[in-house]
């Protein structure tokens, strides 16, 4: 599981903040010595929820205007998308950051395809055949 | 290089002696007679036949909504015309065009240059989204185009984009369909979200043209022009989304980004030597609230009669309604009808109107049911007319129906039910299933 330590200080009041580590980056919302955080990527397109900005509490991404709660994560635009929440922990002077790896998106394109597979061709004997053949 | 604008997506890129002509919508009254461009194309002397005669090598077709892909405008080009489109998941799009006689289609894997010689190429990209959407970048002669289309791109294949170095990119600025004027909200709240919508869309386009970086930036796709009287409200900037073109190139100012943005207008042109080339009348860009007046003036009269012509609903309408519904319901599995997790109330009005449930928490097999359900969670107002092509298959996509303007909606509780309306967009359970694997 990655996770980071660094300064509280180095991370900006009120505004999304981008931490990188071993290429992969997640975005920090600091109040006072409260901090939120998630994968630094937009479920909707993968832009940058950094480079998004505060409204109302919710934080924007700057592609296409897609608000997340930032208490829950979750989309207000499209409920059924919610952010990677990562873990925050305050010690001191010092914020330390832990998250699950993100799933690679060829491998999601590759489930998605041979879910779409199965479901057209499972009605067909020969091609449920076909794919007991390959599952075994 | 040189690129002439004929409106919405539509532009014919002209590089290393071939044409390029993307999604050629050419005439007016798209979705039942509701959409115009945002100037009349009549008016600056286009028609298909005259953009054919223009005679383009190679067609590329975005997606099939109706202001990219018209059966009149294509009647135009010839049945074996190369037409370029996207590789997408389902084979939806590729069997619309076949099925409009086409024979030259060439699918393209997303992101994947296709060469077709002597210096010249195109990659297509693929949409982010659920949708058959796509962008197209063409280079030649040592220029780049890219055509966004209404195609909302991932990050990543628009920082492919801006590795290309584009000298005129062509983007989306405006909304291009019914959320939120389509429903019920009191004016004050339907005033706040027409605010917040619009500009969420004007700082997207921004974001995206200094994410590419294009030379020049040119507000295209997007937004529609309502021209019947009944409905020239929805062009005000306090009531609806279709955003004057103005005000995206106000936007790019604002931001001093270093692009130039250009307004073009149908029939205007851009050479990559020798600068923009403006072919229309200045007057028609002045004062947007005036000629929108004057367009629809002239055009209600074509309005009213085409609507007066629009066949009625067969007597059958109940029953095809019925089992229409029942069969692209009871075709999901179980875990799609669950996340989909909707009771859709249809009122549908008319001579052959009634009123119905879908209700896709229904164990099946009948999901459709007389009467409005107390708690429907989603609500359509429409006439009869207009929804009996799509249950009887005269009309292949539900959505148009919503883009046609002409429905009214009410949502409880007050929440996007994406599932729902990826359903309407397109009902292929394979397609669903697969999404939702990963979504």
């Amino acid at each position: 599981m990655p996770c980071i330590e660094i300064a509280l200080d180095s991370i900006p009041m009120n505004t999304p903040h981008r931490v990188v580590h071993d290429d992969q980056a997640i975005v920090v919302v600091r109040n006072g010595r409260s901090l939120v955080a998630f994968h630094d990527r937009c479920p909707h397109a993968g832009w940058r929820l950094s480079d998004g900005q505060l409204v109302d509490g919710m934080l924007e991404c700057p592609g296409h205007g897609w608000q997340f709660d930032l208490r829950t994560g979750r989309s207000a635009d499209v409920p059924d998308f919610c952010l990677a929440r990562v873990r925050c922990v305050v010690a001191g002077e010092r914020a330390r950051f832990e998250w699950e790896e993100e799933v690679c998106p060829f491998l999601k394109k590759a489930m998605s395809l041979l879910w779409a597979g199965v479901w057209l061709t499972s009605s067909s004997p020969e091609w449920l055949s076909c794919w007991a053949v390959a599952f075994s | 290089m040189n690129v002439t604008y004929y409106g919405q997506a539509c532009t014919l890129i002209e590089a290393a002696g071939r044409k390029i002509l993307t999604d050629p919508w050419l005439t007016e009254g798209a979705y039942f007679g509701t959409w115009f461009h945002t100037h009349v194309l009549e008016d600056l002397g286009v028609s298909p036949e005259s953009v054919a005669c223009r005679k383009p090598d190679y067609l590329f077709l975005s997606h099939e909504h109706h202001d990219h892909v018209d059966a009149e405008s294509l009647a135009a080009f010839p049945r074996d015309i190369p037409i370029l489109i996207c590789k997408f998941p389902s084979a939806r799009f590729r069997r619309h065009l076949e099925g409009m006689g086409f024979t030259n289609i060439r699918e393209l894997e997303s992101g994947r240059p296709l060469d077709l010689g002597e210096s010249l190429a195109v990659t297509i990209f693929g949409s982010a989204e659920y949708t058959n959407d796509s962008a197209i970048l063409v280079e030649g002669e040592g220029g780049v185009v890219f055509n966004e289309t209404d195609c909302k791109l991932g990050f990543a294949d628009l920082e492919r984009v801006a590795a290309k170095g584009v000298d005129i990119g062509f983007y989306m600025f405006s909304g291009a369909n019914w959320y939120p004027m389509m429903y019920d909200y009191a004016p004050d709240e339907m005033a706040e979200r027409v605010r917040r919508r619009r500009a969420k869309l004007l700082s997207g386009f921004v974001n995206r043209v200094r994410l590419t970086r294009p030379r020049v930036a040119v507000p295209s796709a997007g937004p529609c022009s309502t021209l019947d009287p009944d409905m020239l409200w929805l062009n005000s900037p306090g009531r609806g989304i279709f955003i004057d073109p103005q005000e995206a190139v106000d936007a790019i100012r604002a931001a001093q980004l270093p692009a130039e943005p250009l307004y073009l207008a149908a029939t205007d042109t851009w050479d990559r030597t020798a600068g923009f080339e403006r072919n229309t009348p200045e007057s028609i860009r002045e004062n947007r609230n005036e000629y929108l007046a004057r367009a629809s003036s002239v055009q209600a009269p074509r309005i009213q009669s085409r609507r007066a012509a629009e066949p009625p609903a067969g007597a059958d309408l109940a029953e095809r309604l019925v089992a229409y519904f029942n069969r692209h319901v009871g075709a999901q599995s179980p875990e799609i009808r669950r996340r989909i997790g909707a009771k859709v109330a249809l009122e549908v009005e008319g001579p052959q109107g009634g009123r119905w449930t879908v209700d896709f928490t229904s164990p099946g097999p009948d999901f459709v049911r007389e009467g409005v359900a107390s708690d429907w969670t989603y609500r359509v107002q429409v006439e009869d007319k207009l929804i009996d092509p799509f249950v009887s298959g005269r009309e292949e996509f539900l959505e148009d129906l919503f883009l046609s303007l002409r429905v009214r909606l009410s949502r409880r509780p007050e929440e996007y039910n994406d599932p729902l309306y990826n359903f309407f967009y397109d009902p292929d359970p394979a397609r669903l299933g697969g999404w939702y694997a990963v979504h």
